[in-house]
């Protein structure tokens, strides 16, 4: 019995592991469906403790503060094609939509960057040092599936389609609206950190003391498998 | 399984022979009963060498002060397995960075393999299993940090699924081995498990699962209707915690809906569905009281008591704290649990 016992608690190990890892290299096989070229605005080192060796970006996607009611691009209709029910939502504005995963679309360094900054220069109220840091990647398209936004947007230069969850408000507490308006935004993009592995985190690693992280540059290069799970192929 | 059965047996009859020296000596003190010199030389030794037997053969207690140490022993064992879980994980941490990929997964996945071999080693050498308790609390951390960190390495997606495997490897090394505190754990993955997937169902993502938590209530059931269903004689401890566990999830939902009737899947509005759960909630911990003294469960009795007091103060929170004088509150609520122990007295005595 107790044989018994041990053997399937190490089949339970390695089964797990390895549905891990044949799901890994399904995503990995063939040619990547997107690579992308980022920097340290878009993938800022995560922080790490002293006794962490491990090195991992966060990807940081660009917040429209400039513009009302979150992500204008997800408006109504598209909300509820992600499966939304804004009607229910802005007639019960007391129960919280539940977040949804959905695909998004990453824009890099495109028009959506370029309104972002023009709105930060007028208004005068963003500090240079957060301009310069400030990430050229937003989403500015969502969808159910991946394909459509595969189809639509072909520019795989400018263009990144990942996974991330959609997050809804019924907003009821701005004194200027008169009736509930709905607000969106991103909670997360999945997967929101990326790990890098040997040898391309030794240049990481290596960062000099008297570098300062403003001061310290480099291009990644991700690419995107079939499952939507990235990896970094290059570090510069 | 059967040398658990076998264990626990001699203990009762250890007990019981302790007891029943205990009152031989009280009788004879008052004079009611008292044995001969003859009967005294054949009990004694009979006595000394049955509990003495049962010592060598199970590795039982037969005093208090051994039932105590082996409390003590139980608690360091705990915390020696979650120290030594913290060692572990941070362990990896420190070195991983310096590794590459490959080495990386062989060691997640070996780690809980020898770890498994460790346990079976040890279980073969003492009949106690601390070690065994500890060893198998490390490899279940050891498994956790094997799948969340592959999932770092490779940047996967996060899904309930891993909970599955984590509840799996938990009640089967609980099974095996005859240890509670993996099952606990491997209960509440299967919890985590069940809701978030049933969940995700919806089209929600899956890590907001308590934000609806229904789930979790019909998942608590779940396991208390399992831990009524699943046969156990081999590990009698077993049923208390599927009650502990289920129990304490149904209570965690239903106070979270009391307070959040919003979040139920109940087409009602948000007030009636929080006074609806609000009865509901006292039900529950008053039919956990009714039932744990008709089975003679008293984790369940107590559990049902805490949880119905504890929904009684926030009850009276709601009503009063606002508008009374808070002396008056206290009060109030001091004389309510001097009440509270007057019937739970009256309780006691007429279940005796």
């Amino acid at each position: 019995m107790r044989r018994n016992g041990l053997l399937f608690a190490a089949a339970v190990i390695l089964i797990a592991n390895a549905f891990v890892l044949v799901g890994v290299a399904r995503n990995r096989s063939g040619h990547p469906q997107q690579t992308i070229q980022l920097t340290e605005r878009e993938l800022p080192m995560n922080y790490r403790g002293n006794e962490d060796t491990g090195i991992s970006l966060r990807l940081q996607w660009g917040q429209r503060s400039f513009s009302r009611g979150g992500y204008p691009l997800l408006d109504q209709a598209k909300l509820e094609s992600l499966g939304f029910d804004c009607k229910a939502a802005l007639r019960d504005t007391k129960r919280q939509p539940l977040d949804r995963p959905a695909f998004l679309v990453l824009e890099l360094n495109g028009s959506t960057w370029q309104s972002w900054l023009k709105s930060a220069e007028e208004t005068k109220t963003v500090p240079d040092s957060v301009k310069m840091a400030q990430s050229k990647i937003f989403v500015v398209d969502a969808a159910k599936t991946p394909e459509p936004l595969l189809a639509k947007y072909t520019d795989r230069k400018m263009y990144l389609v990942t996974r991330g969850v959609v997050r809804l408000f019924v907003n009821t507490w701005d004194a200027k609206v008169q009736n509930p308006r709905l607000e969106s935004s991103i909670s997360e993009l999945l997967p929101g950190t990326i790990h890098v592995p040997l040898p391309l985190s030794n240049l990481m690693a290596n960062r000099s003391a008297n570098t300062p992280a403003v001061d310290f540059h480099y291009t990644v290069t991700l690419a995107y498998g079939s499952r939507f799970e990235p990896w970094v192929v290059k570090v510069e | 399984m059967a040398e658990a059965r076998a264990k626990r047996e001699a203990q009762e009859r250890a007990d019981r022979l302790r007891v029943f020296r205990k009152e031989l000596a009280e009788l004879d003190r008052q004079q009611i009963l008292v044995l001969s010199d003859e009967q005294r030389a054949k009990l004694e030794p009979y006595l000394d060498e049955t509990l003495a037997g049962l010592a060598e053969s199970y590795d039982i207690d037969i005093s208090e002060s051994q039932k105590q140490l082996s409390l003590g022993m139980r608690i360091v064992s705990a915390l020696g397995g979650l120290a030594l879980c913290a060692a572990v994980f941070l362990f990896f941490y420190r070195f991983w960075g310096l590794l590459p990929a490959a080495a990386q997964v062989a060691i997640l996945i070996a780690t809980p393999l020898i770890g498994l071999a460790a346990m079976e080693f040890t279980s073969r050498r003492e009949r106690t299993l601390y070690f065994t308790a500890l060893i198998g609390i490390v490899v279940f951390a050891s498994f956790v940090m094997n799948l969340y960190v592959l999932g770092q390495i490779f940047n996967l997606i996060r899904t309930p699924n891993a909970f599955f495997a984590w509840g799996a490897l938990a009640l089967i090394l609980a099974y095996t081995y005859g240890l509670r505190l993996p099952l606990a754990a491997g209960l509440i993955c299967l919890l985590v498990f069940f809701s978030a997937t049933v969940f995700s169902w919806t089209g929600a993502w899956w890590e907001s699962f308590f934000e609806r938590p229904e789930l979790v209530l019909l998942g608590g059931s779940l396991i208390i209707a399992g831990g009524v269903a699943i046969p156990h004689r081999k590990n009698a401890e077993f049923p208390g915690v599927y009650r502990l566990i289920g129990l304490l999830a149904v209570y965690a939902s239903l106070l979270a809906l009391w307070h959040a009737g919003r979040n139920s899947f109940l087409p009602m509005t948000a007030q009636t569905i929080e006074r609806f759960y609000q009865v509901v909630a006292f039900a529950a911990a008053g039919a956990s009281v009714w039932l744990g003294i008709r089975k003679n469960l008293s984790g369940t009795v107590n559990l049902g008591a805490a949880t119905f007091t504890i929904f009684l103060y926030i009850k009276f929170v709601d009503w009063w704290w606002e508008w009374m004088p808070k002396y008056a509150f206290f009060f109030i609520v001091g004389a309510i649990a001097i009440g509270l122990l007057i019937a739970f007295r009256r309780l006691r005595e007429r279940v005796a």
